[in-house]
C-alpha cells in the first residue's frame, strides 16, 4: 500500500525535483523552518518586488487544491497569498545577506503578473515574519496554460 | 493590468490591479487614483507609479515596510 502524505509534506514525485544546494545561498537559514524540503504548487502571480537581500518577494494566489498551504499570517499580512522567494536574483544591498550571494546568481526568470504558474521549492515558515508560509528557496517557476 | 513601481529608473515592484485594490482598501482614506497621475488608466496594460512621489503609507504598504 502506498504511503499516505499530509498535503504539506513532500510526495514521492516531488522528492528530487528540488535543488537543495540553493540552501547554501540562503542567508541566516535558521530564520526559516522547513516543513517540506520539496513541494510543487500551482497558482497565479499577483505581485513581485525586489528585496534588499537580493531575493524576489512574489505573492501567489494558490489554486484551490493548494489553499491549505497558507496560514493565518499569510491571511493577515500577505492578502491570503503564498510568499515565493527566489534567492540571489537581484543586487544585494543588505549587509548580512551579501556573503550568501557572493559569486552566485540564481538564473531564474519570473513570469509576468497574472501568469498561472507551477512553482517548485522548499516549503517553509518564516519565523521572522509571524510564521507565514513560503516557498523559499525556489528551484523553478514555469508558466502553465 | 499591471502596476509598476519605479525607483531610480528601475522597476522595483509589480502588482496586479486586483492586489492594488486590496492594498488601497486596507489604507483608510486612500484612493487608487492617487497612486498615479494617469488620467485614463482603463485602457492601459500597465501603469507606472513613482516611489518618490508616493505618500509614506502607500509606499510602506507596497514595499511591506511596516510588516
Amino acid at each position: 500500500m502506498a504511503p499516505s502524505f499530509n498535503s504539506s509534506q513532500s510526495t514521492p514525485a516531488e522528492e528530487g525535483k528540488c535543488d537543495q544546494s540553493l540552501w547554501n545561498h540562503v542567508y541566516n537559514p535558521q530564520r526559516l523552518q522547513v516543513v517540506s524540503p520539496c513541494k510543487s504548487v500551482l497558482g497565479v502571480i499577483e505581485s513581485k518586488r525586489v528585496e534588499k537581500d537580493g531575493d524576489y518577494h512574489i505573492r501567489v494566489k494558490l489554486d484551490p487544491p493548494f489553499s491549505n498551504l497558507i496560514n493565518s499570517a499569510n491571511m493577515k499580512n500577505q492578502f491570503g497569498d503564498l510568499v515565493v522567494e527566489p534567492i540571489c536574483v537581484n543586487r544585494v544591498t543588505q549587509a548580512d545577506a551579501i556573503s550568501a550571494c557572493q559569486n552566485f546568481h540564481q538564473n531564474i526568470s519570473i513570469p509576468s503578473i497574472g501568469s498561472h504558474v507551477n512553482i517548485t521549492g522548499s516549503y517553509v515558515l518564516d519565523k521572522e515574519h509571524g510564521n507565514w508560509a513560503e516557498i523559499h528557496p525556489v528551484t523553478s517557476i514555469t508558466k502553465i496554460p | 493590468m499591471t502596476w509598476r513601481l519605479i525607483h531610480d529608473s528601475e522597476i522595483i515592484g509589480e502588482w496586479s490591479d486586483e492586489l492594488i485594490d486590496k492594498i488601497v482598501k486596507e489604507l483608510m482614506n486612500t484612493k487608487k487614483s492617487s497612486l498615479s497621475k494617469s488620467e485614463d488608466s482603463s485602457q492601459k496594460e500597465s501603469i507606472i507609479i513613482v516611489a518618490e512621489f508616493l505618500p509614506d503609507p502607500i509606499r510602506g504598504a507596497l514595499l511591506d515596510l511596516q510588516r
